[in-house]
């Protein structure tokens, strides 16, 4: 029993130092946020850089927003004579197809491509389509999503540097004032792209690829290999192979796009679940590689290295919860003092000060909106609802592994407008 | 007293904490006042000269305004000060003339020596003489000349040229053609002797490939990425992109076409570069260069004597935090500063 007990005191300690880890990270990143100078220095070449350009769009039963992507990229800034725009119908069932191939009737550079099989997934529909793909840069948008007059120069500006393999933009949320959850999303996303990806960027970290609103080189995506239809976060598994290769991620944050988030909690459930589960995937795979690059250094390494494994995080401080529950029930005499303080400022910082909390206050406080503020303690509710559906992802590609399977279901996410 | 009774009024005073917190925010949800999707930018295509667009937007009313200033040639007497915006077919301002608003120009505006202005527009050219100060913008429909030490703090635009003289200083400079015209210093570059020499015409011969520095996955367009500072001889031929992490030296008479990236600074002592430049360092372009690319120093850019950045049929941009303008030269496309001027030496 005593050495159970030890164990145990072992993983709080453990837990409580990760936790302590990325919390440090976070307010780094909100600092640096803050206080570092940014120079968006690619912007000033949006418009000038000319590389051929092929958009994909990929659509799974869409017919409600298909066309709304379309209809805006029909108003880019970007010459179209560079431009193939290929709406990707994949394996539709409802009017998808005959939408995006009226709509091609009347514009050249949109050449739909219809997917009738094959395996189910983002990455898989992106592998079948890759010969059609006749542009250096390929870039992606979800099919809900309207990008801006100006959106496909200013992504396109940073692959004037040759070390640049894929570009992340920033997606905004257009739909925010539906709900509470919507609501939240909106404050998430804010966030994610304004404080997180932007100072990871300029700290000169690890931006991710967020496999929409961004794109890659297509020469790079062929060098690390392509598509893989099996890792259902294609986007992070790309991500950390262009990184291995020695490319680099590059973040706009000034190359927004309104996208939809999800109106009710199942379909939140859902695609947490995927996100988690795909990223769990990514993080198994990438991580030795990472730490064994060369060519990284030891900031990116450890940046990477948290990044990758985020998605553990909840199920071990869900753990943690219960192991520190049971401990107090049976041996209140914890730890000495030291340890104390330290888990003390560990739980402060997680459920107290929640570092995402500071980090979300000023990315709001940075886009202007002052009272949107105010819904910042409900974001522990959708943090709890997360961390209950992690855990449950985590436990999911557990026993997919001990089963051994080599890969996990698709789920889309459904459309609300 | 009964005992749930005092857990209840115990923790009556953490509910009511805890509803002050979650007040506000209940107040948000249920009558939102801020719910609108943030405004993001890129929806609306946009120009160098916007703010000069602006203004003649908002200032063309005034011209029916038979109080406004001008309507035909204007010309100001030698040390006046106006506080008013300017409106004229021409204007010209004397030396030590002072407009503390915006001044239009139909078809052309002058301003003498060591003259002050808040911002210039012109639908015609526009000719500031030696020691001008402009606090905001200049923008020419047609052409603009600077005279000598003239200093515009944030932006020059013209539909059609830019020429300066020595010593004028701005941030930003946009137009289809940019010239400038002062003394020549050539930058001392030492090139270390450790750097390696790999890229020679005799090896490509030799192996039948460009080069046999292995490139990510080997496909057309594919990148290579070399470690440690490189150095391409004068008979060097390079037609992919390469990043370089350490130093690039890229010697006379080299032939690149493809988009170079080095990690320190980045040297072009006089070549013919198709593609993009960038470092994080210092990025010097030597005399006699053409880039038909994009330039990028995250420190300095130094252009030399009679070198030559785009065509006028396609623009390019260079862009650092402070830029150097040499001996003459041309860009065509624009000039960014991000942390300090464009300053044509002295």
């Amino acid at each position: 029993m005593k050495v159970v007990l030890l164990l145990m005191k072992l993983y709080l300690v453990m837990t409580a130092g990760i936790l302590v880890l990325y919390v440090i990270r976070h307010y780094i990143f909100t600092l640096a946020r803050v206080f570092l100078p940014f120079r968006e220095a690619y912007l000033e070449w949006a418009g000038m850089a000319k590389p051929t350009v092929t958009i994909l769009v990929p659509m799974h039963n869409e017919e409600r927003v298909c066309l709304g992507v379309l209809e805006a990229l029909a108003r880019t800034s970007f010459d179209l004579e560079r431009l193939q725009v290929i709406p990707v119908d994949d394996r539709s069932t409802d009017r998808t197809g005959e939408l995006v191939d009226g709509f091609a009737r009347d514009h050249a550079w949109c050449q739909p491509f219809h997917r009738k099989g094959g395996l189910g997934g983002k990455a898989a529909a992106l592998l079948d389509v890759m010969p059609r793909v006749k542009g250096d840069v390929i870039l992606l948008f979800d099919a809900d999503y309207l990008p801006g007059v100006g959106l496909v120069e200013n992504l396109v500006a940073p692959f004037g540097d040759p070390e640049i393999g894929a570009v992340m933009g920033r997606v905004v949320p257009q739909n925010g004032a539906k709900n509470l959850l919507t609501r939240l999303l909106d404050l998430e996303r804010s966030g994610g792209y304004q404080t997180n990806q932007q100072a990871r960027w300029r700290l000169g970290l690890v931006p991710q690829f967020g496999g929409t609103v961004g794109g890659m080189r297509r020469s790079a995506l062929e060098a690390v290999g392509g598509w893989d239809q099996y890792m259902l976060a294609e986007d992070t598994d790309l991500t950390f192979r262009l990184l291995a290769m020695g490319w680099k991620v590059a973040y706009v944050n000034r190359a927004e796009c309104y996208e939809e988030v999800v109106e009710n909690w199942a379909a939140r459930r859902k695609q947490v679940r995927r996100w988690a589960l795909g990223h769990m995937q990514a993080c198994l795979r990438h991580m030795r590689p990472l730490v064994a690059n060369p060519n990284l250094g030891f900031w990116e390494k450890l940046d990477g290295v948290l990044l990758l494994s985020i998605y553990f995080v909840p199920p071990l401080t869900l753990l943690a919860w219960l192991v520190s529950a049971f401990l107090l029930l049976v041996d209140p005499t914890l730890f000495p003092p030291s340890a104390a303080v330290f888990i003390g400022v560990a739980t402060y910082f997680t459920v107290g000060n929640f570092a995402i909390f500071f980090e979300i206050g000023v990315a709001i406080a940075l886009d202007g909106n002052s009272k949107r503020l105010r819904l910042l303690p409900f974001v522990f509710g959708g943090f709890m609802a997360s961390l209950f559906t992690v855990t449950g992802a985590a436990f999911a590609l557990l026993a997919s592994r001990l089963k051994g399977e080599s890969h996990v279901a698709w789920d889309k996410t459904p459309r609300f407008r | 007293m009964n005992p749930a009774l005092s857990v209840v009024l115990l923790m009556l005073p953490f509910l009511g904490g805890g509803l002050l917190l979650i007040l506000p925010g209940l107040m948000e949800w249920l009558r939102p006042q801020d719910a609108k999707p943030v405004p993001i930018d890129g929806l609306y295509a946009k120009h160098d000269g916007v703010f000069a667009d602006r203004f003649r937007q908002l200032a063309a009313p005034w011209w029916d305004d038979p109080d406004a200033m001008g309507h035909g040639r204007m010309t100001l007497a030698a040390d006046t000060t106006l506080a008013r915006p300017i409106l004229a077919e021409t204007l010209t301002a004397g030396a030590g003339v002072v407009l503390l608003e915006e001044a239009w120009a139909l078809k052309a505006l002058t301003l003498g020596p060591g003259a002050q202005a808040r911002a210039l527009v012109s639908d015609g050219t526009i000719d500031l003489e030696r020691g001008c100060q402009v606090q905001r913008w200049i923008h020419g429909d047609g052409a603009v000349f600077l005279g000598e030490d003239c200093e515009v703090t944030a932006r020059i635009t013209s539909m059609e040229r830019v020429w300066m003289a020595a010593g004028c200083q701005s941030q930003l400079i946009s137009a289809p053609t940019i010239e400038w015209q002062g003394p020549y210093r050539p930058m001392q570059v030492e090139i270390p002797t450790h750097a390696r020499k790999w890229i020679q015409r005799r090896r490509i011969h030799e192996t039948g490939k460009n080069w046999d520095i292995p490139r990510q996955g080997g496909g057309p367009g594919s990148t290579a990425f070399v470690n440690g500072d490189l150095i391409l001889d004068s008979d060097a031929d390079v037609d992919f992109p390469l990043v370089v992490r350490g130093n690039l030296y890229i010697r006379r008479g080299a032939l690149i076409a493809g988009d170079i990236k080095a990690h320190g600074d980045l040297v072009v002592e006089g070549s013919t570069v198709v593609g993009n430049l960038c470092c994080s360092g210092r990025l010097l372009v030597g005399e006699g260069s053409w880039v038909q690319g994009c330039l990028r120093g995250d420190a300095l850019v130094w252009l030399g004597d009679e070198v030559v950045i785009g065509r006028a049929d396609r623009p390019e941009a260079v862009v650092g935090d402070r830029i150097i303008l040499a001996g003459n030269g041309r860009v065509h496309g624009r000039l960014r500063a991000l942390a300090g001027w464009i300053t044509v030496e002295r």
